[in-house]
């Protein structure tokens, strides 16, 4: 049994005191900056970077995937929280979430959120031991026809994620895209829509959109109600209910599924995984309308989603030394740092750090879970802080992370225009989850299709000879025929009501 | 029957539309190229007369289909909260953490509901000395506390 | 416009004390270094491994400040307009001082009036190299491939205009064959490309080093003066057209107007710091990078040289970002 060898070998390093409690302060301290709005992973981890230049390389990897999932995870308390998503990952965990706080379920939704976690990364941790060679191919099957169409599937799945009209859905994403072209264009290298402003030339960074559509707008939208509190203040039970369980872990299930596979695709791939296990759980519901209004599987799918993805995005980082997210970036500089030039020869030349860390990141995911639950008393507590006090204090997390994403006041100011365009959109009834999507996937999409057309000569018909780009360009098909047609009932339906 | 209304949807489709316009306005100076070898201007295009196509369909369906009514606007947490962001962009980096701090947290609170000075001048002094012990000390982030001109 | 005004104030305060006081003191309070980059590449290493030597040295903290976005442009612009009293300095690589003048058709600011050389910290140089399933073992069978095949072998870069593109397009020129050019987010992508299949070459630097080692790619030549101590197998592409050479290379900026002991202290520190052996041995490793040490003189027409350069090469390739 080489991968019982393997991970017992990789215990054997991870389980010393010393490595032990590394993975304890990285996930602590992840967890505490993590859970200040706006301040998500990527800004999390540049910001304690140094902090382990002083230390060898098996603890400093120990301690850094412990800073990267544990702050993954306190973005999540602020997604459910105060509507506030730190990450892309965590933009659909607000959906159901915040409206399960918003329902006295606060409590439910992040103890629901911490176990999907947990059991996510544990099933993750396992197929890294077992699968990491295949996946890593996989990885490396994945060119620009593929990328492609899996961001057209991506875009039609995001549309799935509206819950009110499909065409101003539609509408959104599209204009996601455009703003997403904001910025230099890679294939020609000429700027668009930039205004000469130098800050805009390498586009508008994905926290500045979501912290000004989700964060302020949100603050706006509760201002307005006055003292009439969004939230409901009594806490009721911390722990989810048996039914709230019994909803919850197929839906568990399902997203670690979506997550391990999407995770290990560089580039997007994880983006797209917290999404379409959203988007997924949506369209085999039973009863989809419960969506966005506090449904307990549109936490739990996209938090194992997400999850898995987060451990599933070190194969090809620790297997091919491609940086999948800006994170494994950071951690690329880390090793770096360390004297690691990273690439494939890691995991045969130093089988300590390899098994060490991926051992280590199991270890990190059952004391996040010990960490967090009884912290989840604490945040659900914060609620009851009067919203005059609250609303001033997140503005300003959320203005210091924006800032130190690029260490630009520009951007802060760009995300308070957000916040307003934000503002419109919640008043003409525009959901901006969409649009988030399509801001994100634009650039990759457009990218890809160019680079693909250069390469093939500009003969279109490569997306659908390639295999893999192939079936997902027919899955994007049937998706869209999934959604589209029931919306084409109803909408004739209501309009025969108005001429009656 | 089919008087105008002034629905969601309707304002929305003519958002969604100017958007568009906007977008084909600006972006008319880059080449667009062909659908086999697409210029940088090509997909701007695509997405934004997408934009005016589905922009027109919305407000249309704003006309013959009777939406939720636009809920009348609250100006001052808009101005208030957005003044209060655009002050701290602007103060922080030429007058320290400390005063952009103040800045944020009482400008925004001018945007709530009730405005009880003492209190928000100790939740600002309070945020504002977490945010230094947090940011700057624990974090390291390079900023500076007090007004650089003044030391 | 406010955080306009408020510079000129500060600046006019400053420039006051400037002259007096500086010399002696200086470092008096802690001194900030603007990097171009996001954390974790191979010049934001280098700079917080040099920050760390010269806080030990100068007894203020040396800060690092990551402003990164249009290729530089951004650091580079806040550097530029910040009060040159050695308190802001700037740690960037070639590209923005000497190819951003010429494809940008606005510039925020001059690269060579605006900018001070402090010194030059290190060099590097890129690698180019094959997918192994390319029949050319080495760079002149790859050139005769290159001219058979129709249509063109595509190549990956780090992006269109950037010193990947640039200096491969200095190649085809030399070596009189036509290649594809596939732009990608930087060399690792263009190099993780080239592994895939998708592209057949790749010019990239020290990203491309650990799947060079571990065989993913096949090095056919280096683009240095003399060949790579890491790779010590791999001949220079000099060696076949004598003359061809793309060095990058980091260094360290002040804004114009510095007074020139601040300038010199801070060169010293910097050449003490390069001299240590463990920094040599890690900037190596960050990204195969060789400590550069040059006289202010010789930085000075390095710089000038390579402006020269890289300009010929963007007029002839007619590579710009508007």
């Amino acid at each position: 049994m080489e991968l019982l060898d393997n991970l017992v070998f990789g215990f054997s390093v991870s389980l010393t005191l010393q490595n032990i409690l590394f993975c304890f302060l990285g996930v602590l301290v992840g967890t505490l900056i993590g859970v200040l709005p706006g301040i998500g992973p990527p800004a999390t981890v540049a910001m304690l970077l140094p902090a382990t230049f002083y230390l060898s390389p098996v603890p400093a990897l120990i301690m850094l995937a412990g800073i990267y999932y544990g702050a993954q995870y306190g973005g999540s308390t602020t997604a459910i929280l105060v509507n506030m998503p730190g990450e892309s990952s965590s933009v659909v965990t607000c959906l159901d979430g915040y409206q399960m706080a918003r329902k006295g379920r606060a409590g439910a939704a992040l103890a629901i959120a911490a176990l999907a976690s947990l059991f996510a990364g544990t099933m993750a941790t396992l197929l890294i031991a077992i699968a990491s060679p295949p996946l890593s191919r996989l990885a490396l099957k994945f060119l620009a026809a593929e990328y492609f169409s899996l961001m057209v599937l991506g875009l039609v799945g995001s549309i799935v994620l509206a819950h009110g009209s499909l065409l101003k859905a539609v509408a959104m994403v599209f204009l996601g895209l455009l703003l997403g072209l904001i910025g230099t264009d890679i294939n020609s290298g000429a700027e668009r829509f930039t205004f000469d402003v130098p800050m805009l030339g390498d586009g508008i960074g994905f926290v500045v959109v979501a912290m000004g559509l989700f964060g302020l707008a949100e603050i706006l939208a509760n201002l307005e109600k006055r003292d009439r509190r969004q939230i409901d203040p009594s806490i009721g039970t911390l722990m989810p209910t048996r039914e709230e369980f019994r909803l919850a872990w197929p839906a568990t299930l399902r997203g670690t599924t979506i997550g391990a596979i999407l995770g290990v695709l560089p580039g997007g791939g994880a983006l797209l995984a917290s999404f379409g296990a959203y988007a997924f759980e949506k369209k085999i519901s039973r009863d989809p309308s419960r969506f966005g209004k506090g449904a307990v599987e549109g936490v739990a799918a996209p938090e194992s989603a997400n999850n898995a993805g987060a451990q599933t995005s070190f194969i090809p980082l620790l297997t091919l030394g491609i940086p999948g997210n800006p994170v494994m970036a950071l951690m690329i500089g880390a090793m770096m740092i360390q004297g690691i030039s990273p690439g494939p020869q890691v995991m045969t030349q130093q089988p300590e750090l390899f098994w060490g860390v991926i051992t280590s990141m199991w270890l990190g995911n059952v004391m996040l879970v010990i960490i967090n639950l009884p912290m989840i008393g604490i945040w659900v507590r914060l609620l009851k802080v009067p919203y005059r006090l609250l609303f001033p204090s997140i503005l300003l997390f959320c203005a210091i992370g924006v800032y130190s994403l690029n260490n630009s006041g520009f951007e802060v100011g760009l995300a308070a225009l957000f916040g307003l365009m934000g503002y419109v959109f919640y008043k003409l009834g525009c959901e901006p989850a969409p649009l988030v999507l399509g801001f994100i996937l634009g650039p990759l999409m457009e990218e890809n299709l160019r680079r693909a057309m250069l390469l093939s000569h500009g003969d279109p018909l490569v997306f659908v000879q390639r295999p893999i780009s192939a079936v997902l360009l027919l899955m994007a098909a049937a998706l869209l025929l999934l959604v589209v047609l029931p919306v084409f009932r109803k909408t004739r339906e209501q309009a025969f009501k108005e001429a009656a | 029957m089919h008087r105008l209304r002034i629905n969601q949807d309707f304002v929305a489709g003519l958002m969604f539309a100017g958007w568009g316009l906007a977008g084909l306005w600006l972006g008319q100076s880059y080449p667009a190229g062909s659908a086999l070898r697409m210029g940088p201007g090509y997909m701007p295009r695509l997405l934004c007369w997408g934009l005016l196509i589905l922009g027109a369909l919305i407000t249309i369906k704003g006309i013959i289909v009777a939406g939720e009514k636009v809920e009348r606007w609250h100006w001052r947490p808009l101005l208030m909260v957005s003044a209060a962001v655009l002050a701290f962009a602007f103060l922080l980096e030429p007058a320290g953490l400390l005063v952009a701090t103040f800045a944020i947290v009482t400008i925004g609170a001018l945007g709530g509901p009730e405005f009880r000075p003492v209190e928000v001048l100790f939740l600002a002094a309070g945020l504002a000395l977490g945010a230094v012990v947090l940011f700057i000390y624990g974090l390291n982030l390079p900023l500076a506390i007090w007004p650089p001109f003044l030391v | 416009m406010a955080m306009q005004w408020m510079r000129v104030a500060a600046l006019a305060f400053l420039s006051v004390f400037a002259t007096a006081s500086f010399a002696q003191q200086y470092p008096s309070r802690p001194i900030k270094i603007l990097v171009s980059i996001p954390p974790g590449g191979a010049p934001d290493i280098a700079a917080r491994l040099i920050a760390q030597k010269m806080s030990e040295s100068v007894g203020q903290p040396v800060v690092i400040d990551n402003k990164p976005g249009a290729n530089g442009n951004v650091a580079g612009d806040a550097m530029a307009k910040a009060a040159p009293d050695g308190y802001t300095l700037m740690l960037a690589g070639d590209s923005l001082i000497v190819i951003n003048p010429h494809i940008y058709a606005k510039m925020p600011f001059d690269t060579l009036k605006d900018v001070a050389p402090v010194a030059s910290i290190a060099s590097n140089q890129f690698f180019l190299s094959v997918n192994p399933s390319v029949q050319a073992k080495t760079l002149p069978e790859f050139v005769e491939l290159a001219k058979k095949t129709k249509p063109a072998i595509p190549f990956a870069s780090g992006g269109n205009g950037s010193q990947h593109h640039l200096g491969m397009e200095m190649f085809k020129q030399r070596a009189g064959i036509d290649l594809t050019h596939v732009p990608y987010r930087g060399g690792g992508p263009a190099g993780n490309a080239t592994v895939a299949g998708e592209t057949m070459v790749v010019l990239a630097g020290a990203s491309n080093a650990g799947l060079l080692r571990a065989g993913k790619l096949r090095g056919l030549a280096t683009t240095g003066k003399t060949r790579s101590p890491l790779f010590p197998d791999i001949p220079t592409v000099g060696e076949f057209y004598p003359g061809y050479e793309v060095t990058i290379w980091l260094g360290l900026f002040a804004p114009a107007g510095t007074p020139e002991p601040v300038l010199a202290r801070l060169r010293d520190e910097v050449n003490k710091a390069l001299s240590q052996r463990d920094l040599a041995e890690k900037l190596n490793v960050t990204g195969a990078l060789q400590p550069l040490i040059t006289t202010p003189a010789e930085f000075v027409a390095l710089i000038r040289h390579d402006h020269e350069k890289y300009g010929k090469v963007v007029r002839d390739v007619g590579a710009k970002a508007d």
